[in-house]
C-alpha cells in the first residue's frame, strides 16, 4: 500500500521533472548562422557607422528557446585589425518573435581595402523550461503600493520591483523630463561629437519632441512599476494573470529609463482585480544554454 | 508586450541618426552646370553655394545599399527650405564606375527633415541640407572623381501667394476658405463639417448601391453588404481627422501644416480618399486653436540649383 502510494506521488512528480528537462535535450545541431551584413560606412565627424552582422539560429528544438543573444570573443577583418569596439555595451537577449529571430552584432568599420573577416563567440539561449525557478508568480503584488513588492523568488533572483500609484508614477515621470541640465549634457555630447550650434539646435528639439512624446498617455487601468535598471535587464518578460492561471488582457507598454532606474508602465484593458497575479519571466543561469560559433569568412560587401 | 525604452542616450542617438549633418565641411562645390540626364523642371537653375558635409557609403547585398550625400546649402535657412530633391546627373569614381541610380531622374519632391521642426525659438537658424543618392560604388573605389546635378528647393516664403494661413480651422467647418493665394494658385478647400461628412456617407452609400443594380447584382444580402462596406470605409471625420474638399486644377498644393495655438508643429499624415483629402491627427487631436497653413508650388517658390563636387575621398 505505502509503495503504490509512494509510486502515486513519485510518479507525476517524475513525469514533471521530465517535462522540465525536455527542452534541454531538444536542441540538437544548434549553430549560429549569417544572415546579413552591412558595412556602414560615413565619412569623419559623425562616428555613428559601422559595420553590423545579423546572426541567427539554425537546428533542432529552437521553438524552446524564448530569446537569445549573441557575444562576441573576437572579430578580425583580413588585414588583421580588431574590429570589437572596447565601448560597446554587453549584449542584450532579443526575442526570439522579434526581427525574425535575427540578432545585430555591431562592429567596428573594417578598412575599405579589406576584403573579409572572421567572427568567433558565443551564442546564450535562454530555454525557460530547464529551470522551473525562471518563472516567478508574485499574488498580492499590489498590496503595499511605493514599497518594493516582497517575494522569495524574487529575492532569490536578486530582482527588485515597486508597484507605484498612477499619481506617484506620474509624479516620478515629470522628474525624469528633459530639463536644463540635460538638455545641457546633450548639448556637451554633441558638441564633444563636433556637431555646431545651429546643428545642436535641431537635434535639442528633436529630443524635446521626443521627451513629449506619451506624457499625456497615462491608461486609466495601468499597472505602473518603478524598478532599478540591474533588475529591468534580468526580466525577458513579465505579465499578468488571475489566481487561476488565466492570463489578463494587457494593451501595450512602454519603458522609459533614466540613469539607473526604470519607468515602466502596461496598460491593462479593465481594472485590475486586487488578486491579479504578477508573472516574470526572468533570465536565471539555469535556463541559459551557451553555443560557441566561430564563421570564418564573412565577405565584405 | 514589447518596451519602448526612452533613454536620454537613445534620444540622442535618434536624434543625432536624423541629422546626419554634423561632419566637418570638406568639399567645397565649384559651381559648374553639367547635364547626362534630364533636368527635373525647366525653370533656370543657377549654381550653388553648397558644401559637402556627409558621405554615408552603406554597404550591403540585402536591404537599401545606397551612397549618400549629404549636400548643406549655408544661405538658406533650413526653416525655410520645405522640401527638396536633388537629382544626380553625373556621378564616378575613380575606376571610372557610373554611380548614377536607374531612377535619379524620377526624384520626387520630399519634405525635408531641418524644415518640418520650423523656426527655433532660440539661437540661429540651422541650414539646410538635402541628401544626393547614388549607387554603392566598389570597395576597391577611393574616391568620387566628380558628382553632379540639380537641387530643387520648395521656399514658399519667396511667393507671396505660396502659403495661406487659416487661423482657428476647426470653426471654418461647413465653408469654403477664402485667401487670396488660394484664388492666386487656382485652388477651392472646404472644411467638411460633421454634418456634411454625414450627407456625403450617404451619397457613397446610395451610389454603390446604384454601381451594383447596374452591374446586375439583384441579391438584397450582397448588395446591402456593398452598400455597408462603402459606407463604413467613408471617411469618418471626428476628433482626429479633419475632412477637406480640394480642388486644385494645376496641382500647386505641396503639404497642410497644422500647428498648435503656440505655433507648435503639430505632425499628421495625410490621404486621399473618395474624392476628399484626410487629415488624420495620432498624437493630440485638433483643438479650436489650432492652425492649418496651406503651403502651394508656384515658379517663385521652386528655386533650382546647379552643383559639383570633384575628388571626394570615400569613407
Amino acid at each position: 500500500m505505502k509503495r503504490t502510494a509512494a509510486c502515486r506521488v513519485v510518479a507525476p512528480l517524475a513525469f514533471v521533472v521530465l517535462c522540465a528537462a525536455r527542452p534541454a535535450e531538444g536542441q540538437a545541431n544548434v549553430k549560429v548562422v549569417l544572415t546579413d551584413v552591412v558595412d556602414d560606412r560615413i565619412s569623419d565627424g559623425m562616428g555613428s557607422g559601422g559595420l553590423v552582422l545579423m546572426l541567427n539560429l539554425e537546428g533542432e528544438g529552437l521553438e524552446a528557446v524564448k530569446s537569445a543573444r549573441m557575444r562576441v570573443k573576437e572579430a578580425k577583418d583580413d588585414s588583421g585589425k580588431n574590429l570589437v569596439n572596447p565601448k560597446t555595451r554587453p549584449p542584450e537577449f532579443s526575442d526570439r518573435n522579434s526581427n525574425a529571430g535575427n540578432i545585430q552584432v555591431a562592429l567596428d568599420n573594417p578598412p575599405r581595402s579589406a576584403t573579409s573577416m572572421r567572427i568567433s563567440g558565443t551564442a546564450d539561449l535562454f530555454l525557460p523550461g530547464r529551470d522551473p525557478s525562471s518563472v516567478v508568480k508574485v499574488p498580492g503584488f499590489q498590496a503595499r503600493p511605493g514599497k518594493p513588492v516582497t517575494s522569495k523568488g524574487l529575492k532569490a533572483a536578486k530582482v527588485e520591483l515597486t508597484v507605484l500609484s498612477k499619481e506617484s508614477y506620474v509624479e516620478a515621470r515629470k522628474k525624469n523630463r528633459l530639463d536644463e541640465k540635460k538638455i545641457a549634457e546633450i548639448r556637451a555630447e554633441a558638441k564633444e561629437r563636433g556637431m555646431k550650434d545651429e546643428e545642436i539646435g535641431p537635434l535639442i528639439e528633436m529630443a524635446k519632441a521626443f521627451d513629449e512624446m506619451g506624457e499625456s498617455d497615462f491608461p486609466e487601468h495601468g499597472l505602473y512599476l518603478q524598478l532599478p535598471k540591474a533588475s529591468e535587464e534580468k526580466i525577458q518578460e513579465l505579465w499578468l494573470e488571475t489566481p487561476t492561471g488565466e492570463r489578463i488582457e494587457t494593451g501595450g507598454y512602454s519603458a522609459r529609463t533614466d540613469k539607473d532606474v526604470v519607468l515602466k508602465q502596461i496598460d491593462v484593458k479593465k481594472a485590475l482585480p486586487r488578486d491579479a497575479v504578477l508573472v516574470l519571466s526572468l533570465f536565471t543561469e539555469k535556463a541559459i544554454v551557451s553555443v560557441p560559433f566561430d564563421i570564418k569568412e564573412v565577405r565584405l560587401p | 508586450m514589447n518596451a519602448t525604452r526612452n533613454s536620454l542616450p537613445l534620444l540622442l542617438v535618434m536624434a543625432l541618426v536624423a541629422a546626419p549633418a554634423a561632419a566637418q565641411s570638406k568639399v567645397k562645390s565649384k559651381p559648374k552646370p553639367a547635364a547626362k540626364t534630364e533636368a527635373p523642371a525647366p525653370a533656370k537653375a543657377t549654381p550653388a553655394n553648397a558644401t559637402l558635409k556627409t558621405v554615408q557609403d552603406r554597404r550591403t547585398e540585402g536591404h537599401f545599399p545606397r551612397c549618400t550625400l549629404g549636400i548643406e546649402l549655408p544661405d538658406i535657412p533650413a526653416h525655410e527650405a520645405r522640401a527638396s530633391r536633388v537629382v544626380v546627373m553625373k556621378a564616378v569614381d575613380d575606376l571610372g564606375t557610373n554611380l548614377v541610380r536607374e531612377d535619379a531622374a524620377d526624384t520626387r519632391l520630399e519634405p525635408t527633415q531641418r524644415g518640418s521642426f520650423g523656426k527655433p525659438k532660440d539661437g540661429p537658424p540651422p541650414p539646410t541640407i538635402v541628401f544626393a543618392e547614388l549607387k554603392n560604388p566598389p570597395r576597391k573605389a577611393t574616391t568620387l572623381k566628380e558628382v553632379s546635378g540639380e537641387i530643387e528647393l520648395y521656399i514658399p516664403g519667396r511667393d507671396p501667394n505660396g502659403e495661406a494661413e487659416f487661423p482657428k480651422i476647426l470653426s471654418m467647418a461647413g465653408k469654403p476658405l477664402a485667401h487670396a493665394a488660394l484664388k492666386e494658385n487656382g485652388v477651392e478647400i472646404s472644411v467638411l463639417s460633421e454634418a456634411q461628412i454625414g450627407v456625403e456617407r450617404k451619397k457613397a452609400g446610395e451610389a454603390e448601391r446604384a454601381k451594383a443594380k447596374k452591374e446586375g447584382i439583384t441579391d438584397e444580402d450582397t448588395i446591402r453588404s456593398m452598400v455597408e462596406y462603402a459606407v463604413d470605409s467613408f471617411p469618418k471625420g471626428g476628433e482626429g481627422q479633419i475632412v477637406l474638399r480640394v480642388k486644385d486644377p494645376k496641382k500647386a498644393i505641396q503639404d497642410f501644416k497644422m500647428a498648435d495655438g503656440e505655433g507648435n508643429p503639430q505632425f499628421n499624415g495625410k490621404s486621399d480618399e473618395a474624392g476628399l483629402t484626410i487629415l488624420e491627427f495620432w498624437g493630440d487631436k485638433p483643438k479650436p486653436d489650432w492652425t492649418m497653413k496651406v503651403l502651394m508650388q508656384s515658379d517663385r517658390s521652386l528655386v533650382r540649383h546647379t552643383f559639383v563636387f570633384r575628388d571626394v575621398p570615400l569613407p
